[in-house]
């Protein structure tokens, strides 16, 4: 080693031997894979999870340690419209890979599970809580949401929903899986889904269960969207001793707490969102000239070059909570630490002030700016879900250059400056698709984009590349 | 592999290299990042088992450049950087600073493919070979590289003070 060389060695900051990292960290990752990107929950559905926390409550998704290496194509493989007998050591497996997942789970044995091919569905119902984990081969990716409900069985021949969860796989594929009782005479269960097939149920110990995949192909966002749909169950087929009657899902309990209740801290209202209905204004609008100027705490620059950030008015919903959790828009000490700039850097890099939030309408996404740089929160299509979603922050130049994307599944959500009427998505194929724009947002459903091309803040044509992601 | 066998194969190459991995992320981001960082290239170390190689070393740190500047690039932090700010942890902070300060500036003054390759070897303790495979080049094209760098260095440190760093991260090319 040279003289230079051995000085720079020698300098060398950080020593490998005073290092003594402890594995927790991958195993905690690998647990919460599935929650870590959860779209915060509206004040609304907040108030839900206390209303349903007494009956029902928290669902637990546990990753799966599956095996790598299956495509897209092949994610479900072995997946049945029935359920299949579990092979030797196959639900053992499966309860083991759980409990080590989740050690809350290694006291209590799964009430039911719903095997199909090389994967199984696990449900444990204890004290008052439903947990489910999808294990085998599918290896599951890092966006899962799951509802749960407080439905009560109305009679010994009908059944009650209990949860319903939607799962993406490493790959992007989705799933959804749902429990529910079964009165003491239903010895079958059968969910049609909207699209008009169905699955029939795994029975057992009063509950039953179900997983099915959303679709086994994505060439098109049309596709994706249209899988998604037609994966919604519509209705139960239950059959009892007397004959097979049908039974529509209903979870208006959930529904009613969603749309209905006040946050849990009274400031739902004070978001501007109770009544309020109907569009957003344009964004149209294009240039500084008239726009007024900036609020004070917001980078200029931002509030030029995105008219959304200029929309007059309340937002015509409720703002995601979660991500802002506990604030109330407007009053600054109700800001907790780290969302606001008004505490100070270094918690808020880019000093994101909640009182800028906007809602783009037609995109289902929340935009939040800051004094540096600015935040996107997407919401997913799905009707179960549809706070669903995923957030992701810039700097301001990387707002400005049009290079804010975030992922959810196989939706890509972007934020392009003003002028962008339209952004061109490239797929991995080469095969390009103009996809609007909506309140500088705009959404790609499906396909397999490798870069989108758009007008940055300057009006040059840009091209950012979609970075591979480690699912 | 069984489920136990890939658990414990993951938890002796964590034993074996996760000090390697978390101080090559430590000498060059935050110490939160650099947790980060650690805990994702073994999270892809387990989705990838199969694929680690013999002399993983070089695998890890290749895996934790892509994850730093993936990163660095977008400066997303997504939920995580959610996470961190609610938390009220400080998110971003500068890397370890040197006290040796003509070093630094010497350091500093190189475009960021020299300084790649020289702490590869100064720093990460790594034979040319194996960093040959974390920047993804040729042997031979790493020693050229190296050479280069090396002169540029001695130049830079006989005449410390320079200005600037350039931010941008290459690839090895030939």
């Amino acid at each position: 080693m040279t003289e230079p060389l051995d000085r720079l060695a020698k300098a060398n900051p950080v020593r490998v031997e005073s290092l003594t990292p402890a594995i927790d960290g991958v195993w905690r990752k690998l647990d919460n894979a599935p929650q870590t990107h959860r779209l915060p929950k509206n004040r609304a559905f907040g108030r839900w999870a206390t209303v349903v926390g007494i009956a029902v409550a928290a669902v637990v998704a546990v990753l799966a340690v599956g095996t790598s290496g299956s495509g897209p194509a092949s994610a479900f493989a072995g997946w049945s419209a029935s359920p299949t007998t579990p092979s030797d050591g196959q639900l053992q497996a499966a309860e083991s890979a759980c409990q080590q997942r989740n050690p809350d789970l290694a006291s209590i044995t799964p009430t039911v599970t719903d095997t199909r091919g090389p994967d199984s569905l696990l449900v444990y119902t204890h004290d008052g809580a439903t947990t489910t984990c999808v294990t085998g081969q599918v290896q599951l990716g890092t966006v899962a949401l799951t509802r749960a409900a407080a439905n009560a069985l109305a009679a010994s021949d009908t059944i009650a929903p209990q949860s319903i969860g939607l799962e993406f796989a490493a790959d992007g594929q989705a799933f959804r899986e749902m429990t529910g009782q079964v009165g003491a005479d239903v010895t079958a269960v059968t969910v049609v889904l909207e699209g008009g097939s169905s699955v029939q149920a795994t029975v057992a110990n009063g509950w039953f269960a179900a997983w099915w995949p959303v679709s086994q192909d994505f060439e098109s966002g049309q596709a994706l969207t249209q899988s998604l749909g037609q994966s919604v169950p519509q209705s139960f087929q239950i059959t009892t001793a007397s004959g097979t009657t049908t039974q529509p899902l209903t979870l208006n309990e959930i529904q009613n707490a969603t749309t209905q209740a006040p946050g849990v801290d009274g400031s739902y209202a004070a978001s501007g969102s109770s009544g309020a209905t109907g569009s957003t204004g344009s964004t149209g609008a294009s240039g500084t000239s008239g726009i007024g100027s900036a609020p004070s705490g917001m980078d200029p620059a931002l509030w030029a070059s995105f008219a959304v950030l200029r929309q007059p008015g309340p937002n015509p919903e409720p703002e995601p909570v979660g991500l802002d959790t506990g604030y109330t828009p407007g009053s600054p000490s109700t800001y907790p630490s780290g969302v606001t700039g008004r505490v100070g850097p270094p918690t808020n890099p880019y000093g994101i002030d909640p009182s800028f939030d906007k809602f783009a309408a037609g995109a289902d996404s929340w935009i939040q700016a800051g004094s540096s740089g600015i935040c996107l929160v997407a919401y997913g299509n799905d009707p179960h879900f549809p706070k669903l979603g995923d957030g992701s922050c810039a700097s301001t130049v990387m707002a400005l250059a049009g290079d804010m994307f975030d992922r959810i599944g196989q939706t890509y959500v972007g934020l392009v400056p003003d002028g962008n009427t339209t952004v061109t998505v490239t797929d991995a194929d080469g095969s390009t698709r103009q996809i609007p724009v909506t309140s500088n947002v705009y959404k790609v459903v499906g396909g397999n984009p490798s870069s989108i091309t758009l007008r940055d803040a300057s009006g040059a044509l840009t091209t950012v590349p979609i970075p591979a992601t480690n699912g | 592999m069984e489920q136990d066998e890939r658990r414990l194969r993951l938890e002796s190459l964590f034993a074996a290299h996760a000090p390697v991995v978390l101080a090559y992320a430590r000498r060059r981001t935050d110490s939160a990042t650099a947790d980060d960082v650690l805990s994702d290239v073994f999270v892809v170390a387990w989705r990838r088992l199969e694929q680690v190689p013999q002399d993983p070393v070089p695998w890890l740190l290749a895996c934790a450049r892509n994850i730093l500047a993936d990163a660095q690039r977008g400066e997303r932090r997504r939920a995580e950087l959610i996470e961190r700010l609610r938390a009220g942890v400080p998110s971003i902070e500068p890397g370890p600073k040197l006290d040796d300060r003509a070093l630094a500036g010497a350091l500093a003054s190189l475009a960021e493919r020299d300084r790649e390759v020289l702490l590869l070897i100064a720093w990460d303790g790594l034979s040319a070979e194996q960093a040959a495979t974390v920047l993804g080049c040729s042997r031979r094209a790493l020693s050229m590289r190296l050479h280069r760098a090396r002169k540029r260095f001695s130049a830079a440190l006989a005449d410390a003070g320079r200005p600037e760093p350039r931010p941008t991260m290459e690839t090895c090319n030939d």
